[in-house]
């Protein structure tokens, strides 16, 4: 395999390792999403009695999905895309960009579980 | 009244009558088992509010083991023959009295002296005997003498807690002892 | 801020808090299945070296491992700690007030009473009908039994003109009672508003200052990995200051769960190289305090010498008669007192060969959670360890307590441990004597003021919950005031809230509500006692409310013997003829209520 250093690799143990790494982004998506909802729930009647722990709870709910989960999945989903990308052509990491998987995506992953991460901006 | 009534004892000439008091109340208690320690300390005397650096009051306490503690002996027999000795001596008994705790009954037998010395035997989960001084002025410590302990407790084992006044060590001497016995008694009851 | 009113309050459902906390954890705990398989299954499995080698595949591996940890941290930090904790905490706060309110306003309404005003300031008043009822001569039965006279059953009977007659006392009766109910109320929902408040707090600050994610493969990746890995080895101690400086928002429970999530290393390092985060921090173990304080009162007094001889060489070269000559010896002799208060402490607590004391009378080693130089300087002292003690007692010194002289509220301490051992044998008890407050330096003016007991509320608050956290589940807590130490407590325990199974009020001039149930300890856990001649007892009222001795005030009492300085008792408490308020203090304290 050609590429910026001297690789060893077995393409078949890559993609496993890349659908345990989409398996997760899914997974912790789905669970996360499901906290979040009861998260919501639980906030609405703390807000209506005048807590002030409704408002924060709401706020830290929706920043825990977004900020830290959805930035875990994030993670998760980029290095899955980038050992996709790197199965097949050897990039560099610094040389990566998730257009480089979103051409393999469709191919290699049809049944990836969390349809359109692919499409996330280069971070 | 700014300052504590005058005392009849300095800090340093309390020990001497308080472990007097001591011994004279071990003689008097039928079957004595021995103590298994011996504690000398002090607290503090307060006026107003302000600790009093002038000021001390000494307490000794005598305990007895665990298993002592427990026996009907301590703790009813000793009550009524302490009661009646100290009564007989002139002493005023200002507490009398029985404590209902949890699983147990507990007693207060406080005494005091004309001099001010308290006599105390509180029959706890350990049971004391404890002698306090009241306020007294304060001494030099190099003016504190050794005092024999009584009980059964040998002087200068580790059961006679009263090494911080003797830093250099406890003066070679015979206990005042009813009998001869052991450093202490707790390993062999 | 907090704006539940009490209804809002008694309605709110706490099960379904304390649920979504749970729901919480029980996320974390599916999450960490996941950063389980990243390593097992993915870093040492599928991706591992056999498979995938290079310096390429090693900073993959790294990326992973460095994404699981990240995450880790965050479910530990977050998602536990945080958002978990913070319900948990909140929903057992929240219940514990409601069902203060569920006592409190049938009360209110049986007696025809009614709530106003705004949420923190509720007053109770009597409604006009009992406005009306009094003045037609026709007080309600409970008013008369109050009062001492029979119901008027008749016109202008006798018992009519009785009641004209007691009117004065039916109103203040009255009155007295409704105020009563209302310092209760305003203590729950103070209570109640703190809580929620301090749940609010951790939440926010946690969304205010996160940590940082790893960057993502691509552009630029190996120069923000650096930075990354450069935050990372500062993210514990920029923690533990946030922490230290009070502005992380976390409760004395948040921190302990955080201590406990740091590794040996990174606790070690903590300690040697940052004392100043560790020592004064409640949640963080008692044995971690006492090294820390240890270190910085060490620390202290070799500064204080350094500060001396500068000093004593400005000294040197200034006119005597001068100005500047005065202004530089009176630093100097404040840094000397503070040396000597402190070198005092210090021989206190450590022996001759430069190891922690033991204490004269109870053998238990003295552990050091705090010391100031700052005001009349405070000490926090425990005799014994009360993260493994079954009973811990903390003692709350009163007015004229300082640093200097602080031997003397140690030995109480050591006393009242010495007491509980003969008490409860073969419990492991402790004693801490809390001055972790600026105390009055005078009976007059200073500790007439409630401003000393206010300023301390909150770091009481907080020493409680920290004895909570890092002690054993169980554990006996007793709160004891001696004089203006039990106004300390009186504030705490009703404007924030205080972990105490047991409140001791010593000698005390009022604590700053007019009844016991306001405290939010058990009515009958709470004790006082003022000897007879204590004139401690002649405080006015106005001051800091019902003397908690009084039979209106609620509680029990138990009796202290006068002392032999008998024209001021105030202070002979732990004196010779005071046996039997030790006794009953060490059987408070050791769980042995005496019956």
């Amino acid at each position: 395999m050609a590429g910026a250093d001297v690789f060893a690799m077995d393409p078949d143990e890559v993609h496993k390792s890349v659908e345990i790494l989409f398996e997760i982004e899914a997974e912790v998506d789905r669970a996360t999403a499901a906290v979040a909802d009861a998260n919501a729930a639980a906030s609405g009647p703390l807000t209506a009695a005048g807590t002030a722990l409704g408002p924060a709870l709401e706020a830290a709910g929706e920043w825990w999905r977004v900020q830290r989960a959805g930035g875990f999945c994030g993670l998760v989903g980029n290095t899955g895309e980038y050992l996709a990308a790197c199965a097949q052509e050897a990039v560099e990491v610094d040389d990566y960009n998730s257009g480089t998987f979103a051409s393999l995506a469709g191919e290699l992953y049809p049944d990836r579980p969390n349809a359109g991460a692919s499409s996330r901006p280069d971070w | 009244m700014d300052i504590p009534p005058p005392s009849t004892y300095t800090q340093a000439e309390a020990y001497a009558p308080m472990e007097a008091a001591a011994a004279e109340a071990v003689a008097a208690l039928p079957d004595f088992p021995g103590f298994e320690w011996r504690l000398w300390s002090e607290l503090p005397c307060s006026h107003n509010g302000v600790i009093d650096p002038n000021y001390v009051e000494v307490e000794i306490e005598y305990r007895f083991t665990l298993p002592d503690s427990g026996t009907p002996l301590v703790r009813q027999t000793y009550v009524e023959v302490l009661r009646e000795f100290w009564s007989g001596l002139g002493y005023q008994i200002l507490r009398d009295e029985p404590v209902h705790v949890p699983d147990r009954l507990d007693h207060n037998l406080y005494a005091r002296r004309e001099d001010g010395i308290g006599l105390w035997y509180w029959v706890a989960g350990y049971t004391v005997l404890r002698i306090q001084s009241g306020a007294v002025p304060i001494s030099d410590p190099a003016d504190i003498e050794y005092v024999p302990p009584s009980g059964g407790i040998r002087p200068g084992s580790k059961y006679d807690k009263v090494g911080k006044y003797f830093p250099e060590g406890i003066p070679e001497q015979e206990a005042v002892a009813p009998f001869e016995s052991p450093d202490s008694y707790e390993d062999s009851l | 801020m907090s704006e539940m009113t009490w209804q809002q309050l008694r309605d709110l459902d706490c099960g379904a808090v304390r649920a979504l906390g749970d729901s919480w954890k029980t996320y974390v705990d599916g999450m960490l299945d996941h950063t389980a398989r990243l390593r097992t299954d993915v870093i040492e499995g599928h991706l591992g070296v056999e498979n995938y080698e290079s310096d390429t595949a090693t900073q993959v591996r790294e990326q992973i491992g460095l994404t699981a940890d990240r995450f880790e941290d965050d479910l530990s930090d977050y998602a536990t700690t945080r958002i978990a904790t913070s319900l948990h905490e909140a929903a057992d706060a929240f219940e514990a007030e409601q069902g203060e309110l569920k006592e409190l306003v049938p009360l209110i309404e049986s007696h025809d009473f009614d709530i106003e005003g705004p949420q923190s300031e509720y007053d109770v008043n009597l409604s006009g009908g009992l406005h009306q009822a009094i003045l037609t001569l026709n007080p309600p039965q409970w008013l008369c039994d109050m009062v001492g006279i029979k119901k008027p059953d008749g016109f202008w009977d006798w018992d009519t003109l009785k009641s004209l007659f007691s009117s004065v006392d039916l109103y203040g009766t009255a009155i007295g009672l409704a105020g009563q109910y209302q310092d209760w109320l305003r203590a729950v929902m103070a209570r109640a508003h703190d809580a929620d408040d301090d749940a609010a707090a951790a939440l926010k600050e946690m969304r205010e200052n996160p940590s940082g994610l790893p960057p993502h493969l691509g552009a630029t990746y190996d120069d923000l990995i650096d930075d990354y890995k450069d935050a990372l080895s500062s993210e514990v101690a920029d923690e533990a200051r946030a922490i230290a400086d009070g502005t992380s928002g976390m409760s004395p429970e948040q921190v302990n769960q955080w201590w406990e999530g740091l590794s040996d290393a990174e606790r070690e390092a903590l300690i040697a190289e940052h004392p100043e985060w560790v020592g004064p921090v409640d949640g963080i173990p008692t044995e971690a305090r006492d090294t820390a304080n240890r270190t910085l009162l060490d620390n202290r007094i070799d500064s204080l010498d350094d500060q001396i001889a500068a000093k004593e060489r400005t000294l040197a070269g200034l006119d005597p008669e001068s100005d500047a000559y005065e202004r530089v010896k009176q630093d100097l002799d404040n840094l000397k007192g503070d040396r000597k208060d402190l070198s005092e402490l210090q021989a206190i607590i450590t022996d001759e060969d430069g190891n922690p004391a033991m204490s004269d009378k109870a053998g238990e080693q003295h552990y050091l959670l705090g010391f100031d130089t700052e005001g009349s300087g405070q000490a926090i002292v425990a005799v014994g360890n009360p993260d493994t003690a079954d009973h811990v007692n903390t003692l709350v010194p009163g007015t004229t307590t300082a640093l200097a002289g602080i031997g003397g509220s140690i030995n109480r301490a050591d006393t009242m441990s010495l007491d509980a051992q003969n008490a409860a044998p073969g419990d492991a008890n402790a004693t801490v004597m809390w001055l972790g407050y600026d105390a009055p330096d005078t009976i007059f003016p200073e500790a007439m003021q409630k401003r000393w007991a206010d300023g301390a509320a909150e770091d009481l608050e907080n020493f409680t919950r920290g004895l909570t956290a890092t002690g054993q589940e169980g554990a006996n807590h007793t709160l004891t005031g001696h004089s203006y130490g039990t106004t300390v407590i009186g504030h705490a325990a009703t404007q924030r809230g205080v972990d105490a199974d047991n409140l001791v009020f010593v000698a005390s001039p009022g604590v700053g509500t007019d009844t016991a149930s306001a405290l939010g300890v058990d009515e009958q856990n709470v004790w006082a006692t003022t000897n007879s001649l204590d004139p401690i007892q002649l405080t006015p009222e106005f001051l800091h409310g019902n003397n908690p001795i009084d039979d209106d005030f609620g509680g029990n009492t138990f009796h202290s013997d006068t002392g032999a300085w008998n024209d001021n008792n105030h202070s002979t408490y732990w004196q010779d003829t005071n046996q039997v308020g030790r006794d009953s203090i060490a059987y408070i304290a050791t769980g042995n209520r005496p019956q």
